[in-house]
């Protein structure tokens, strides 16, 4: 019987940092009793093994599958097994169901990571704006991306037991060390020593923003989703041109407000009943103006003639509006100055 | 006591030619005994009611309330009891207690038009682009609005009972004499034609499509929603100069099999457990292309240009953008 460590997510979360270390240290961390499978295995995470969940939830048949007896095989004699994927956490009832099947002769702990939501939706929307074709304002995302994160937990906590699953914050204040690979180690193996294992220099996730990412959702609404997906790593790369082109987003302060007052009743359940602490923001969140209407032109000019000077498929999508986006138009249009703004609780009025 | 219908919505489902209706013969109705109480009213539907159902009132001061004060007072001695908001679906099971609160000893009937959900979709996403400062893709729009219809009955079933649920299906095929206002009358028992009463004649909610529902769409990128909204007259005003301007949007084949899939559930407890059977859409939908690329440079020019010369604020928007080189786009849409 193995000790096993489900790790679900939240995505946004340090998730490619626990995983690359895991992979990075795999053979290593095995010699101390430790698996990381490769089995379900896709990259340096479990994805495969959440997609197959997904496509053979309904066929009990399938527990007889080589997928699982291929896992199962892996696991068998090891002390302690590392299962991680964020999709995890988007698992069904009937998803959550069969993974505890599958992992039936072994002792199970969820590890849950959550943020803080508006945080959380923020570095979302960045990552969607930036990898998919999503070209809608922030306040409409969060409008729509209504998320209580204790019904995730619950979820869980249903089919395995409230006392198995672990819910921490992904808050540096609150991370053992201000470090998420530290805090998750301690929550499988606390005599493990991290210094000795290898551990990646960079963020695996930096987040575009300021005029980039506003640039990229302007081209969006021209793009369909395989398309503006195609353009991720040229828009990392430019995102190096200027310091206002990576980090957090600024949100203006009715935002923030309509986003803490939705989840109030949500940070209340998570922290009654599991522990979880999420701090109240208010105010404005700081961070680069999206867009910083000042600057666009100049940053305009200077994000396409580098991507044509690098032979970017982006700059020939950007073709579309080479001519300009005057946002300082020389016609006053009320409500300009806040684009994506909200005035409304209800952004998107029903008739 | 009096039986009391609610209809509660959809959106999108010809609620608005119900609530002019019902608005327009108030005094008609109430020689026949039907009330369309005039408190709640916000324009002709009782979207005010609604608003108030969200409000913490109901919980803390319900019987001293000025709504449910103002509620009894006109509803007292009526036969009938008419009250519609779409926006009353959206309470889910606290509008729906409170609301059987409020009607305590009358008859209360739920009346719920439900849609096709790709239709549903598409037409609450046009409306949408054009009224507010929604900018994503249609795609993205169904799969962020994920509302599976049964749980919204489900939700006030509980409260009244699912033999006071009358659940129907907006469909010209499905409703009495293919009306949805028929239809409604029915349900509530107004007996014979509606010569002698009065009706609107036009369409209230005409959808704007193509190229200029992409303008909009664009536009919305730089705008704030109250921006967005104040050009909602204007976007009716130049659908008019092009028919590809105005109606359905086409929709890929392969995202109606998307929605399909995702509503397939749906499709299932709406049939077994309200009898509603909604058809499964394949193919693609037809309708105007949403964008045309092939006459965007066109169609932003008469827009503009029309725009600029009625002194509408969307031409100071669009001047925001010129468009470039769209050789590239060719026979994409």
């Amino acid at each position: 019987m193995s000790d096993i460590i489900l790790h679900i997510g939240l995505n946004k979360t340090g998730t490619s940092s626990i995983q690359d270390f895991m992979n990075m240290n795999a053979a290593k961390l095995l010699r101390h009793g430790m698996c990381y499978p490769t089995t379900g295995r896709d990259g340096t995470a479990h994805h495969a093994l959440s997609r197959w969940i997904k496509v053979n939830k309904d066929d009990p048949a399938a527990l007889e599958s080589e997928m699982v007896k291929s896992l199962r095989k892996e696991i068998e004699d090891t002390r302690i097994t590392v299962l991680s994927s964020e999709d995890f956490h988007t698992l069904t009832d009937r998803g959550v169901e069969m993974m505890k099947e599958i992992l039936k002769d072994h002792r199970v702990k969820v590890v849950v990571y959550l943020r803080e939501h508006l945080n959380y939706l923020a570095s979302w929307y960045q990552q969607n704006v930036q990898g998919t074709h999503l070209s809608c304002a922030f306040d409409t995302f969060c409008y729509f991306n209504k998320k209580p994160l204790h019904a995730i937990v619950e979820r869980w906590a249903a089919v395995f037991g409230k006392q198995h699953v672990s819910v921490r914050v992904y808050d540096r204040a609150q991370l053992l060390g201000g470090d998420i690979v530290q805090d998750f180690l301690e929550q499988v193996n606390p005599r493990l020593d991290v210094a000795k294992l290898k551990r990646k220099p960079y963020e695996s996730n930096p987040s575009v923003s300021g005029n980039l990412l506003f640039a990229k959702r302007l081209i969006n609404n021209f793009c369909d989703k395989s398309q503006a997906a195609s353009y991720v790593h040229e828009v990392s790369a430019l995102s190096k041109l200027k310091p206002t082109f990576a980090g957090h987003m600024l949100v203006a302060g009715d935002v923030v407000d309509a986003v803490v007052q939705s989840y109030k009743q949500d940070r209340r359940i998570l922290a009654h009943k599991y522990g979880a602490k999420i701090p109240e923001l208010s105010g404005v969140r700081a961070g680069h103006a999206t867009p910083d209407l000042d600057a666009f032109a100049e940053d305009w000019a200077l994000i396409m003639h580098t991507a044509e000077v690098r032979g970017f498929g982006f700059a020939t999508a950007a073709r579309v509006l080479s001519k300009g986006v005057a946002l300082k138009a020389p016609m006053h249009v009320p409500g300009l100055s806040h684009p994506g703004s909200l005035h409304a609780p209800n952004p998107m009025s029903l008739s | 006591m009096a039986d009391v219908y609610l209809h509660i919505g959809l959106n999108k489902t010809g609620t608005s030619s119900i609530q002019d209706f019902f608005f327009l013969n108030i005094e008609a109705m109430a020689q026949e005994g039907i009330c369309y109480p005039r408190a709640g009213l916000d324009g002709a539907a009782h979207h005010a009611l609604s608003y108030w159902l969200g409000t913490p009132e109901p919980d803390r001061n319900f019987e001293q309330s000025p709504m449910v004060l103002a509620m009894r007072k006109e509803i007292a001695g009526a036969s009938k009891v008419v009250i519609s908001s779409e926006d009353l679906h959206t309470h889910g099971a606290r509008g729906a207690r409170i609301l059987k609160r409020l009607f305590a000893g009358h008859q209360v009937k739920v009346v719920f038009y439900v849609r096709e959900h790709l239709s549903y979709l598409a037409s609450w996403y046009q409306q949408n682009v054009q009224a507010s400062h929604l900018s994503c893709s249609f795609d993205t729009f169904c799969h962020l609005t994920r509302k599976p219809l049964h749980t919204l009955a489900d939700a006030w079933t509980e409260s009244m009972g699912r033999e006071n649920m009358f659940l129907r299906l907006y469909d010209r095929k499905a409703l009495t004499g293919g009306d949805v206002l028929l239809d409604f009358v029915r349900i509530v028992g107004v007996p014979g034609d509606l010569e002698r009463f009065q009706r609107k004649r036009y369409e209230n909610n005409p959808s704007v499509t193509g190229n200029l529902l992409f303008i909009k769409r664009l536009l919305n990128n730089l705008l704030d929603k109250a921006t967005a909204s104040n050009m909602v007259n204007e976007t009716t005003e130049l659908a008019k100069l092009k028919p590809e301007f105005l109606g359905a949007m086409q929709v890929d084949a392969p995202l109606v099999a998307y929605v399909a899939g995702m509503y397939k559930g749906d499709r299932k407890v709406l049939l077994d457990r309200y009898g509603v059977e909604i058809p499964e859409r394949s193919g693609a939908m037809a309708g105007s292309l949403f964008p045309d690329f092939a006459t965007l440079r066109e169609d932003y020019d008469l827009i503009l240009d029309t725009a600029a010369a009625r002194d509408y604020d969307i031409a100071k928007a669009m001047r925001m953008i010129t468009l470039g080189d769209l050789s590239y786009l060719n026979g994409k849409h």
